[in-house]
């Protein structure tokens, strides 16, 4: 297992810090939920750990050895990556965009061993009946679903997600998050997903970091780091806390509403 | 055995690796192996049909001598009749193989630009290639009438350099703003009327003879192909098809997935994307500063193929080779025989017959791959 490391990351972008003094790590058996406003600098940092961005200081090291030290397909073999939405347009079946998964351990063609593992992985993620359907005739929680199943294939030690949920229904997002709480647990990998919804991440989050302005406003358990106070201060809105059968619920209201 | 959670998901195959679901994703790819394989069949005796036909009939039997003699090399002489082995090696066969080439070249080009601006709408025509290798063809039949010297290049070197321009312009502006594919097409499109203009202000000054040259380079014919155009065009299409049939799985992943999951994936997005866009606008150039400006088959040829074969470019880029090839053949002997012996010009058949199929395709598309 491996956990990456963010240290005294900054990433200037037009004269601007987008990210400033980050430092943060992801390790194996916990889900890491980074949240923020718009433009807190989710997706740079995202970016960032991915090793797809140089920062202007700080480094990312996954274990101890720096990220872009690492050749791209090795990096490929311990992080998997499931953006937003994935591309449509273009029919190329389900089975072979899982397959994708695989190519950073793959020759020229797939080994009965990567197409062991896709089945499983569509099995797992009940897309079976959609095996042979093409991406461009998926609803978008489908090929979301997809996406997902695709970086399981890849099977790395850590994954991570840039905001999965945000174009899914509710239905669809609790079963991406359940998925991979369930990963978590199961082959104790480590996970950091962006994500929007704060109700979401206090419910599956192991931790949480809350972002603004490309600083670290706050980072730990969701009820230390999601208060009224820190809320306020980064999102401008106030918040009344819930909870129903166990699961927190965070409730927003424009500043001053009845 | 694999699993991959171990909370019961490892199935215990008893024969092999794989399950029902693995055997038929197996069995798909190998259908649409024989399918790739069928329709290279269809289009060689298609070929072979296509070149025994014209004013003057020869046959399959003197078609088949002839190759015989010359694959040994001059050792057997089976051809009796020289006026059709003359008709067969310097008019027909050179245009059949060219017409085949170059349709194949089109196609391709457009299945690379469109997966690595991940937007079907992209192809050589609507990034101005081809509008610009038709004004810098105008310009050297107008102004190269002195230069001897040049010979009979001038022309196609004048036309790649410009379709070669045209593309450095669209491909470095998008990379240098960062602009997606709908920019590029636009830039693309602006181009295009650009040099189109450009090749009209030029016809104005023309002679009558000029004018006629220019015209007709515009519409795009095989007429007098030499074997010498098409050996460089065969060349390109042989380097090009192998090297992005070698990454076909990274072209899968651009178009599915997007950049940075490519990247994520252990691949160098911006190597295969310098790549193919270096290819494609060579093959597209290079054939169209030979035969003219037939757009259309660069934009519907890998239509056609992604609609039968699908979106896996293992399969797309030597079925959209084959498809493009099979349309600019079945387009140029149309051409040649309809209003015989009056000859029209590929790339206004290549339009006439290619829009109506191309439309009824797209109304009755079903929205399945093949497997």
């Amino acid at each position: 297992m491996s956990s990456l490391h963010a240290l005294n990351l900054r990433q200037m972008v037009d004269g601007r810090a987008v990210l400033d003094d980050i430092t943060m790590s992801v390790a194996p058996g916990e889900i890491v939920g980074l949240v923020g406003p718009n433009g807190a600098g989710k997706s740079t940092l995202v970016r960032a750990m991915l090793g797809q961005s140089r920062p202007t200081r700080g480094e990312v090291r996954l274990d101890v050895r720096n990220i872009l030290s690492m050749s791209v397909r090795e990096r490929a073999r311990h992080i998997a990556y499931v953006p937003q939405r994935a591309p449509e347009g273009f029919p190329v079946s389900v089975f072979d965009t899982c397959l994708l998964g695989r190519a950073p351990y793959m020759r020229t063609r797939p080994s009965g061993h990567d197409i062991s593992i896709v089945e499983q992985v569509l099995d797992q993620l009940q897309l079976t009946h959609l095996a042979f359907r093409t991406m461009d005739a998926l609803s978008g929680g489908e090929r979301q679903r997809v996406m997902l199943a695709r970086a399981l294939a890849q099977q790395t030690p850590l994954i991570v997600l840039d905001e999965p949920t945000s174009a899914l229904d509710i239905g669809n997002q609790l079963f991406t998050l359940r998925l991979l709480a369930e990963q978590v647990r199961e082959r104790g990998i480590g996970v950091m997903i962006a994500i929007h919804d704060l109700s979401l991440a206090a419910r599956f989050a192991t931790r949480i970091i809350l972002l603004d302005r490309g600083k670290m406003l706050a980072e730990g358990a969701w009820h230390d780091t999601l208060t009224a106070e820190t809320i306020q201060r980064s999102y401008g809105v106030e918040v009344e806390f819930g909870q129903l059968r166990n699961a927190p619920i965070i409730a927003p209201f424009e500043m001053g509403e009845p | 055995m694999v699993s991959i959670t171990g909370h019961g998901a490892a199935v215990t195959a008893p024969t092999s690796l794989y399950g029902a679901l693995g055997t038929k994703y197996l069995v798909s790819g190998r259908h649409r192996a024989i399918i790739v394989a069928l329709s290279f069949a269809l289009l060689i005796v298609t070929a072979a049909a296509a070149t025994v036909q014209g004013i003057n009939e020869t046959s399959i039997g003197t078609l088949a001598l002839l190759l015989i003699e010359k694959a040994s090399f001059g050792q057997l002489d089976l051809v009796t009749d020289d006026q059709s082995a003359r008709v067969l090696v310097y008019l027909r066969l050179p245009r059949v193989v060219m017409a085949m080439i170059a349709g194949a070249a089109l196609s391709v080009s457009g299945v690379l630009m469109q997966a690595i601006t991940r937007n079907p709408l992209v192809s050589p025509y609507t990034i101005g290639v081809s509008s610009a290798a038709g004004f810098g063809a105008s310009i050297a039949i107008m102004f190269g009438v002195g230069l001897q010297s040049a010979g009979i290049y001038f022309v196609p070197l004048s036309a790649f350099a410009f379709a070669l321009l045209c593309a450095v312009c669209v491909f470095s502006l998008a990379w240098w703003r960062g602009m997606g594919a709908q920019a590029m097409i636009l830039t693309g499109i602006a181009l295009m009327y650009l040099f189109s203009a450009m090749t009209a202000a030029v016809q104005f000054v023309a002679t009558e003879e000029q004018l006629a040259r220019v015209v007709h380079w515009t519409f795009g014919s095989l007429n007098g192909v030499q074997w010498d155009a098409v050996g460089l065009c065969a060349v390109v299409l042989m380097i090009v098809l192998p090297v992005m049939q070698a990454k076909a799985w990274q072209l899968n992943a651009l178009t599915v997935a997007g950049d940075d999951v490519a990247q994520s994936l252990g691949m160098n997005v911006r190597r295969i994307r310098g790549t193919a866009i270096l290819l494609s606008v060579v093959a597209a150039a290079a054939v169209i500063s030979f035969v003219g400006v037939i757009g259309f088959v660069g934009l519907i040829g890998p239509h056609l193929a992604r609609m039968i074969i699908g979106g896996d470019h293992r399969f797309l880029l030597p079925f959209s080779a084959i498809c493009g090839a099979v349309m600019l053949l079945a387009a140029d002997t149309l051409g040649r025989l309809a209003f015989s012996p009056t000859v029209l010009p590929v790339g206004i058949v290549v339009a006439f017959v290619g829009v109506p199929v191309f439309l009824h395709l797209i109304v009755s598309r079903k929205r399945e791959t093949f497997a």
